[in-house]
C-alpha cells in the first residue's frame, strides 16, 4: 500500500492502461454480456451461462466477461461480441436460446445479422472498428444519435470490475495530473468555470459549493457522496455504481484535494446491492494500488472512503437528513443555514455533491472547464443523464447535451409512446417534481426552463405517461408516497400532505366538492412557503402543477364523477363485450369476487354488484372483451 | 443472534454510533427481522437506551420487529412502474398469496411487500423475490414464477433441507 508498490509514476500509469488494452481488445474473442440490475432482471446471467456452456463444449478460446449498461435497456440482455480486427457487434434481447445459436456463429466467425442490434466504436483512446454491410452504427440509432456521454461513456463497455480497463480508457490520469500540477484552489477554479451544477436535483453550483468548504473553518473536514437515489423512476446513479464506479471514486478524490477533506462517505440506497458490491470491489482495488488511502500516488494526499447503506428513508436524500443519518440517528432534516459546508457531519464543513456530479469532475479536469462550457446552455452548462421510462417505445438511461427538448427526448430519442396511444405528459424530478403538458414539449431541458414550467430538473427521471394515465391519480399517488417519507417533524409538510391526500383519495372516490381544487391550491402554497426542508416546499409540485396543466381531469372528477383516463376504480365499471368474448375463462379464474361466470367457449357474463373493479380480468383478456367505461 | 455474535459484530463495525444502522442492518439480514432479544445485548454492548434502537428500527423502512417469511416478495410501486400497472400486480399477488402488502402467509413461506423504485424502471412493472429481480411482469408471468417459487419451496421441505424456520423467539 505504499508508493513503491501502487500507482505513482506516469510509467505506472502507461503500464496499467496497456494491461487494461490487452482485455479490451485481446488477441482471442472477447464476448461481454451486460450485468447491471436491468439485465440480469431481464436474464442476462442465463445468456451467459448459455455461452459459457457452449464455448466450453466446443473447447472454444474466448474471453467471457462482464459489464455495465449501455443505456438501452429495452433491448436487454445485450450482449457485445469482439473478434480481432473486426468490428465489435452488440446484439440485442437475447436469450439462452439465442446465445446458443450466437455461440455456434461466433465460434465459426460469423456475425449473425438477424440478432445484432449495431456495431459500436472503439474505446476512448482505442482505434474505432470499420462497419458491416447492413448492420447500423451505434450512433446511427435513433436512440443515440443525439446523445454526448460525458459520464456514461464508459457504462457498458468497460468491466466495472477492472481498475486497469479504467486506466487504460483515461482513467487515474487525470487525478495523476492534479495532484502533480494543480493548487487545491485552481482545481476549484477549473470546476467553477466549468459551469458544472449540482445534477442531484437543486442545481446549485459545484465549484462555489467546494470553495465554501475549502473555506470553511475546521479542524477536519468531509466530502459525501450522496447516493441515496430516491426519486422513483430515476436509476442514472445506480447504473454509474454499477458501471464506471472508478469515476465516481476518482471524482471524489480530486474533490478531497481540492477542498482538502481527510475522510468521505458513500451513502448508498439499501436497494441497490450490486452498486454497494460493485463500488466496495472498486474502493479495495484502489487502495490496493495506493489510489485511496495514505499518500495517494506517492504525494501527501491522504483520503479515504467510507460506504454506509441507507435504511431505506427517502428524506435522507436531503442533505442534513442524510447527515443525521450517517451520524447514527433517524434521518431528520434541520434548519439551514447553518450549511452543510459550515457545519455538516459531527459539526464540521462537509461537502456534499450527487453520483452524476462527482462523475462529471474527472472529465472537466481532463478535457478542461472549456470544454465542458461548450456543451448545453447559457445557464446550465455539460450533459444531464435522463432515465426516460414509463409508457415510451425507447426506455432507457440516455444522456444529452442540457437544452435539448422535451420533444426531441421523447419522440427522437425515445420512439414515441406504444400502441398508437395519445402523449399525455412527462413527469420529471419525482415527487418533487411536476407533470409538463404536450403544449410545453418544445421546452429546452435545463434548471430554469422546467422550474418555470413548474416541475425541476431532479435527479433526472422522465416518467411518460399516456392517455391511459390520470393526473388527479398522479397526484395521489406521488402524496401517497410523500405522507409515507415525510420525516413528519414540521407540521406543514406532515399536515399538509395528509389534508391533500385525504382530498385527493375523497376526489378519486367520486365523492369531490366544488371549492376542492382552490383548497388544495392553497395546501400547496402554504407547504411550498413554510415547510422545513426541501421535501416539504417541493412536495406540492406534482399536485399544483397537474392542477394548472390537468384541471379539466379535476373538474371532470369533481363536477361529472367521471374519470376520463379510466383509472380511478369508484369511478369506472367494467363491462364483458359479448362478442368479443371467446370463453376462455381467463378472466373467471383471476376474479377475486368471483363476479365472472360462464361456461367455456361461450361469452362470460360480469355481476356487476359484486365487481370490485380490481382490473385484473381487463389485464388479462387477450381478446380485449373486457372493457372499462 | 446471541451475545458471542453481537460482540463480533460490534467489534468488527466499530461501536460509534454512525455503524448503528449499519449494525442493525447485519442483525436484520441475519435474522430476516429485529428481535427484541437481540436488541437488548445491543443496546447494553453499546450502553445506549433501547429506545434509541427503537427509534432507528421504526424510522427506516429497511427494517421489521416482527418475524418475516423464509421468501419475500416485493412489488415495485415506484412511477414507472406504477403508470405500468404495478398496482393491479399487488392486487393480484394479493389475491394469490391471500394476504394484504406488508403481511406474512399463514405458512410463513411468502412476505408480500411493497418497495418505492427498485432503479430498474425501464422494465417495469417489476416484482422482487429475494434477491432475483423479475421485469416486464405480466399476470400471466406472476402465476407462473409463484409457482415455481412454491414448488421449490415444497421440494426443500420435502428434504427437509436448509430452508426451514429460523428459531423466532420474540
Amino acid at each position: 500500500m505504499n508508493s513503491q508498490t501502487g500507482i505513482a509514476s506516469e510509467d505506472a500509469l502507461q503500464r496499467w492502461k496497456e494491461k487494461g488494452l490487452r482485455t479490451i481488445s485481446p488477441e482471442i474473442p472477447k464476448v461481454t454480456v451486460g450485468l447491471a440490475t436491468c439485465g440480469l432482471a431481464t436474464g442476462a446471467q442465463a445468456v451467459f451461462d448459455a455461452l459459457a456452456e457452449e464455448f466450453d463444449k466446443a473447447s472454444f478460446k474466448a474471453i467471457l466477461a462482464g459489464t455495465g449498461c449501455v443505456g438501452f435497456c429495452q433491448m436487454e440482455p445485450i450482449v457485445e461480441v469482439f473478434r480481432p480486427g473486426q468490428p465489435r457487434v452488440l446484439y440485442k434481447q437475447m436469450n439462452a436460446e439465442k446465445a446458443q445459436q450466437l455461440a455456434a456463429d461466433i465460434i465459426s466467425g460469423k456475425v449473425n445479422k438477424p440478432l445484432a442490434m449495431c456495431t459500436v466504436d472503439g474505446y476512448p483512446g482505442v482505434r474505432p472498428s470499420q462497419r458491416i454491410e447492413g448492420v447500423p452504427r451505434l450512433e446511427d440509432l435513433p436512440f443515440y444519435q443525439k446523445q454526448k456521454k460525458i459520464v456514461l461513456g464508459r457504462c457498458g463497455r468497460i468491466d466495472p470490475d477492472s481498475l486497469a480497463e479504467y486506466i487504460a480508457t483515461g482513467g487515474y490520469l487525470t487525478l495523476w495530473r492534479v495532484l502533480k500540477d494543480l493548487k487545491p484552489n485552481e482545481i476549484i477554479d477549473q470546476v467553477e468555470r466549468s459551469g458544472l451544477r449540482g445534477r442531484g436535483g437543486a442545481g446549485f453550483p459545484t465549484g462555489t459549493k467546494w470553495r465554501f468548504t475549502r473555506k470553511a473553518a475546521g479542524d477536519k473536514k468531509f466530502i459525501v457522496c450522496n447516493a441515496d437515489e430516491g426519486d422513483p423512476g430515476a436509476y442514472m446513479d445506480r447504473s454509474l455504481l454499477e458501471g464506471d464506479p472508478f469515476a465516481v471514486l476518482e471524482g471524489m478524490t480530486i474533490g478531497a484535494c481540492a477542498i482538502g477533506a481527510v475522510e468521505g462517505f458513500i451513502y448508498v440506497r439499501d436497494e441497490y446491492p450490486l452498486a454497494v458490491e460493485r463500488f466496495q470491489r472498486a474502493m479495495s482495488q484502489a487502495r490496493e494500488q495506493g489510489l485511496l488511502g495514505k499518500n495517494i500516488m506517492g504525494t501527501d494526499l491522504c483520503f479515504d472512503i467510507r460506504l454506509i447503506r441507507g435504511g431505506g428513508a427517502f428524506v435522507c436524500g436531503e442533505e442534513t437528513a442524510l447527515i443525521a443519518s450517517i451520524e447514527g440517528r433517524p434521518g431528520e432534516p434541520r434548519q439551514r443555514p447553518p450549511f452543510p459546508a459550515e457545519k455538516g457531519l459531527w459539526g464540521r464543513p462537509t461537502n456534499i455533491n450527487n453520483v452524476e456530479t462527482w462523475a462529471n469532475v474527472p472529465w472537466i479536469l481532463s478535457h478542461g472547464a472549456d470544454s465542458f462550457r461548450q456543451v448545453g446552455t447559457e445557464t446550465s452548462k455539460g450533459t444531464k443523464v435522463f432515465s426516460i421510462v414509463g409508457k415510451i417505445n425507447n426506455t432507457g438511461l440516455i444522456e444529452v447535451p442540457m437544452g435539448l427538448t422535451l420533444r426531441e427526448i421523447v419522440y427522437d430519442i425515445g420512439g414515441g409512446i406504444p400502441s398508437d396511444k395519445k402523449f399525455k405528459a412527462v413527469q420529471t424530478g419525482g415527487p418533487s417534481g411536476g407533470c409538463i403538458p404536450e403544449q410545453l414539449l418544445n421546452l429546452p431541458v435545463d434548471y430554469e426552463s422546467l422550474t418555470q414550467a413548474g416541475a425541476i430538473m431532479g435527479s433526472g427521471g422522465m416518467i411518460v405517461m399516456d392517455e391511459d394515465t390520470c393526473m388527479v391519480d398522479i397526484a395521489r399517488y406521488f402524496l401517497d408516497f410523500l405522507k409515507e417519507e415525510s420525516c413528519g417533524k414540521c407540521t406543514p409538510c406532515r399536515e399538509g400532505i395528509a389534508r391533500a391526500l385525504e382530498i385527493l383519495n375523497r376526489i378519486c372516490r367520486g365523492g369531490g366538492k366544488a371549492g376542492d381544487i382552490e383548497t388544495l391550491e392553497a395546501i400547496g402554497r402554504m407547504m411550498k412557503g413554510f415547510s422545513l426542508c426541501a421535501l416539504g416546499t417541493t412536495a406540492p409540485n406534482p399536485l399544483l402543477s397537474t392542477i394548472r396543466y390537468f384541471r379539466d381531469e379535476y373538474e371532470a372528477h369533481i363536477l361529472d364523477r367521471r374519470c376520463p383516463a379510466r383509472v380511478c376504480r369508484e369511478l369506472i365499471r367494467f363491462r364483458i363485450v359479448a362478442d368479443k368474448c371467446i370463453g376462455c375463462g381467463a378472466c373467471a379464474k383471476v376474479c377475486p369476487q368471483k363476479a365472472i361466470t360462464g361456461e367455456k367457449k361461450k361469452p362470460h357474463t360480469l355481476d356487476e354488484g359484486n365487481c370490485n373493479k380490481c382490473g385484473m380480468c381487463y389485464e388479462v383478456c387477450k381478446e380485449t372483451a373486457i372493457q372499462k367505461e | 443472534m446471541d451475545t458471542a455474535q453481537i460482540d463480533a459484530m460490534v467489534k468488527q463495525h466499530g461501536g460509534d454510533s454512525s455503524a448503528l444502522v449499519a449494525l442493525l442492518q447485519e442483525v436484520q439480514k441475519k435474522e430476516g427481522f429485529l428481535p427484541r432479544k437481540a436488541l437488548s445485548s445491543l443496546s447494553q454492548k453499546l450502553n445506549l437506551p433501547l429506545s434509541r434502537l427503537y427509534a432507528l428500527a421504526t424510522f427506516y423502512r429497511s427494517f421489521s420487529l416482527v418475524p418475516t417469511g423464509r421468501h419475500k416478495v416485493c412489488v415495485c410501486l415506484g412511477t414507472a412502474c406504477h403508470v405500468r400497472g404495478g398496482q393491479a400486480i399487488l392486487n393480484r399477488l394479493e389475491h394469490l398469496l391471500g394476504v394484504p402488502a406488508g403481511s406474512t402467509t399463514g405458512d410463513k413461506e411468502f412476505t408480500l411487500d411493497t418497495v418505492r423504485c427498485l432503479g430498474c424502471c425501464s422494465l417495469g412493472p417489476i416484482v422482487r423475490i429475494d434477491d432475483e429481480i423479475f421485469g416486464k411482469v405480466t399476470q400471466d408471468k406472476l402465476s407462473k414464477v409463484l409457482a415455481s417459487q412454491r414448488k421449490a419451496a415444497e421440494t426443500a421441505k420435502l428434504k427437509g433441507s436448509s430452508t426451514q424456520a429460523k428459531g423466532s423467539k420474540v
